[in-house]
């Protein structure tokens, strides 16, 4: 077993191979060997490593992806498995905080699912809807709205 | 931390700043980023505005052409991300590959791995080359339907444009351009000489690329054309039920039907 520290000093006890599906702590266990220790994850929340250790729990017995293999292939964001689905169906907030404690503690297969989630919420929208989603507003000055127009014109007109 | 901040001199302060934002992680900067924007009450929490840079570019690569073209026109900030060079290049390979030629279709029912792997590697190669074209392509036009790449040639359907560009060793300018409908798949012959389209309206047609002149079309009124192919004088055309005729279009006839035996069809062309 491993124990995780969050930020907010929560210790989390799980098994070495959800531990290790975190490049960033599969990384730490192979330089220090294993450790007694709880091994401090300063930028994630306790309510973040939470819902994070949920996903490695469930995908602990993935074979393991193979870099380079697939990378020569332009991704698809429509293969999301329904529990995936499922489990990405949270405010964007904590969409946000997925984000980036999947970046921090390089769990690719969350990243990647983190980010075809988002484009598939832009995904077929029109700037307007956009907008409203994400809560954005509209910066543009008149001239840029003008050459926006403007470079859109013909391929609007047909 | 917070209190020593607050003790310095207004004149300090702004120079502390700077040196706290300077020694951030880009996590770190997400994250502040993230409060200022919460602590402005007008504003609400905009995920795109406080992820790293990295995560909005390979969110973007993910999305279709016309979907990055409404992200361009959102605000600045997503003009700035939908319009970065490596998220057009993702979007524009994932968009020609997923136009695949039938022959391409046929090739992968063949045993040959070697032959799809060389394939993909001389498409990445010519990706290369014609990005600075696609770059200024895309943000100004709409949905790209189809690509097509060779040798020396990229053609892709945007809105009602067919366009290719011949590519040099130093430059991509803009030689074919005629009005059509939108088009599923598109073909280079290798010589470089004529391409093929296959367009919504069910029909493939045979354009020269040097003086954009149509010079053969097939309208199929039962089945719909998904992809055509084109080599020499003959056009091969894939139909949804999977059969492929081929023509010959110097001669303006057709010679023969394969079904289901996609996988040879390159080898007989």
């Amino acid at each position: 077993m491993v124990t995780l520290q969050s930020s907010d000093k929560r210790d989390f006890q799980v098994s070495m191979e959800v531990a290790k599906q975190s490049v960033l702590i599969k990384n730490l266990i192979d330089d220090l060997g294993e450790t007694e220790e709880a091994i401090p994850l300063p930028n994630v929340t306790s309510k973040v490593l939470q819902k994070v250790i949920e996903y490695c729990e469930h995908h602990k017995h993935d074979p393991p992806v193979i870099k380079d293999e697939y990378d020569d292939l332009p991704k698809r964001s429509d293969d999301i498995s329904p529990w995936d689905e499922q489990y990405m169906k949270v405010d964007q907030e904590m969409l946000f905080e997925i984000l980036l404690a999947s970046n921090y503690m390089d769990i690719k297969p969350l990243l990647d699912l983190g980010c075809k989630t988002v484009a598939n919420m832009i995904r077929g929208k029109s700037a307007e809807e956009i907008r409203k989603m994400f809560n954005i507003v509209d910066d543009f000055t008149p001239e840029e709205k003008e050459q926006i127009k403007r470079e859109n014109e013909w391929a609007e007109a047909n | 931390m917070a209190e020593s901040f607050s003790r310095l001199p207004p004149s300090e302060r702004v120079a502390a700043l700077k040196s706290i934002i300077a020694s951030l992680s880009p996590f770190e900067a997400s994250i502040a980023k993230r409060e200022l924007l919460l602590s402005n009450g007008s504003v609400e929490f905009d995920l795109i505005a406080c992820l790293p840079c990295e995560l909005i570019h390979c969110i973007f690569g993910l999305l279709d052409p016309h979907s990055l073209i409404e992200c361009s026109k959102v605000s600045r900030n997503w003009r700035r991300s939908a319009c970065a060079d490596n998220v057009v290049h993702e979007v524009v390979r994932t968009a020609g590959f997923n136009s695949s030629s039938p022959a391409a279709s046929a090739d992968s029912c063949d045993d040959s791995d070697d032959f799809m792997l060389r394939r993909l590697n001389e498409r990445e190669e010519r990706w290369a080359k014609c990005q600075p074209v696609l770059s200024k392509a895309i943000p100004i036009v709409g949905t790209v339907t189809a690509l097509a790449l060779s040798k020396d040639w990229i053609a892709a359907s945007i809105g009602r444009r067919l366009r290719a560009w011949r590519i040099s060793r130093t430059e991509v300018c803009l030689a074919f351009d005629v009005w059509t409908h939108a088009a599923k798949s598109i073909a280079i012959c290798p010589s470089g000489d004529h391409l093929a389209c296959s367009s919504y309206l069910r029909t493939a047609t045979v354009y020269a690329l040097a003086d954009s002149s149509e010079l053969f079309s097939v309208t199929s009124p039962v089945e719909s054309i998904v992809g055509v192919d084109l080599y020499l004088e003959l056009l091969a055309v894939l139909k949804r039920n999977g059969s492929i005729d081929i023509y010959n279009w110097k001669q303006r006839r057709q010679i023969s039907n394969i079904h289901s035996e996609g996988s040879k069809v390159s080898r007989k062309l």
